[in-house]
């Protein structure tokens, strides 16, 4: 095994060097992997902060708070044509910014979630 | 990149993916998966139509790759009398035309989707080496199924959580296509290795 290191260092520096880099590459996605897959799997990190984006029925589905809840909490007309607008847009729009956006969001699905315990299954 | 491109898919929805597909599959640096995952979220929320998102991120796909194909195959026959003109190259040449008419198909198939950060090298390795066009055509259209159908189908099916779900993909996906230069590249330095050790001593040589 170890000849056999040594015969290559000799012999093919570069691409031993690139088989050592490619290695670490390999070691450093695979803990991150997992890293990330312990953060998701704790229940706390599940609502996904709002991003630039997101559109308001998107919000919904992540928060699974019905498309109406968001809509009122960002003060958009529900009978007006389904639009796709993005937070961005959004905030610019209404001189917001997106922290504003994710306070009434946060206050909206808090007070959504107390009023219905546990979506029925 | 990634901010301005995910920023623009709320208003331009699916001839966005299409283009983004398309794009990254000459190897250009747009975040394609993060747009399909999202994309898929869309659907699920009910912003845009699933077949739609996944018809465009597909034809987008194929498109490309193909595209890369003959960019490459027109680029290689310019090239052709360069490539001879050293016994060193057109080696190299030969070498990658008898690996790609043995392992052609295969490798076509699973760089699109598995691998699939070396996807857009091997549509350029293919039309450089003139491998076969309707063998990299099926297997390409094979191995896009399984891109856009895993992608499109993880964002609606995790819509609730895009960013994990990207973020996780993105590392493993890496892992993979790491791990597999990794074994490629140690595969072959252990054979070069053996043949060294028969060439210079054949009494050893078993």
């Amino acid at each position: 095994m170890w000849h056999r290191v040594k015969d290559l260092w000799q012999h093919n520096r570069m691409a031993l060097m690139a088989f050592m880099a490619v290695l670490c590459l390999a070691g450093f996605f695979g803990f991150k992997s997992v890293g990330q897959f312990i953060y998701w799997s704790d229940p706390q990190h599940l609502d996904q902060t709002l991003a630039g984006w997101m559109t308001p029925r998107y919000v919904a589905q992540s928060y699974l708070v019905p498309p109406e809840v968001i809509q009122e909490a960002f003060d958009l007309d529900p009978n007006a044509l389904p639009r796709r607008i993005s937070l961005d847009r959004l905030a610019s729009e209404n001189g917001l910014s997106l922290d504003a956006l994710q306070a009434r969001v946060d206050a909206a699905v808090a007070d959504w979630r107390a009023a219905n315990p546990r979506p029925s299954q | 990149m990634t901010e301005i491109i995910l920023a623009l898919a709320a208003d331009y929805g699916v001839p966005l993916l299409f283009c983004v597909t398309f794009l990254s599959c000459l190897a250009l640096p747009v975040p394609s998966s993060l747009l399909m995952l999202a994309s898929g979220g869309f659907a699920a929320a009910g912003d845009l139509s699933l077949p739609a998102v996944a018809a465009a991120a597909f034809c987008g796909a194929v498109i490309g790759d193909n595209a890369g194909y003959w960019i490459a195959r027109h680029l290689g026959d310019r090239l052709g009398d360069w490539l001879a003109a050293k016994p060193k190259r057109a080696a190299l040449r030969d070498k990658s035309e008898a690996f790609m008419h043995k392992w052609g198909g295969s490798s076509v198939f699973f760089s699109c989707w598995l691998v699939a950060p070396l996807g857009p090298y091997m549509n350029y390795v293919s039309g450089l080496s003139r491998f076969s066009w309707p063998r990299f055509a099926l297997w390409g259209v094979a191995g896009e199924i399984v891109w856009v159908g895993l992608y499109v189908g993880l964002g609606y099916s995790f819509a609730d959580n895009i960013t994990a779900i990207s973020d996780l993909l993105g590392n493993l996906s890496g892992f993979i296509a790491a791990g597999a230069v990794a074994i490629g590249l140690g595969i072959w330095l252990v054979r070069a290795s053996k043949e060294r050790n028969r060439k210079s001593d054949p009494a050893q040589a078993v």
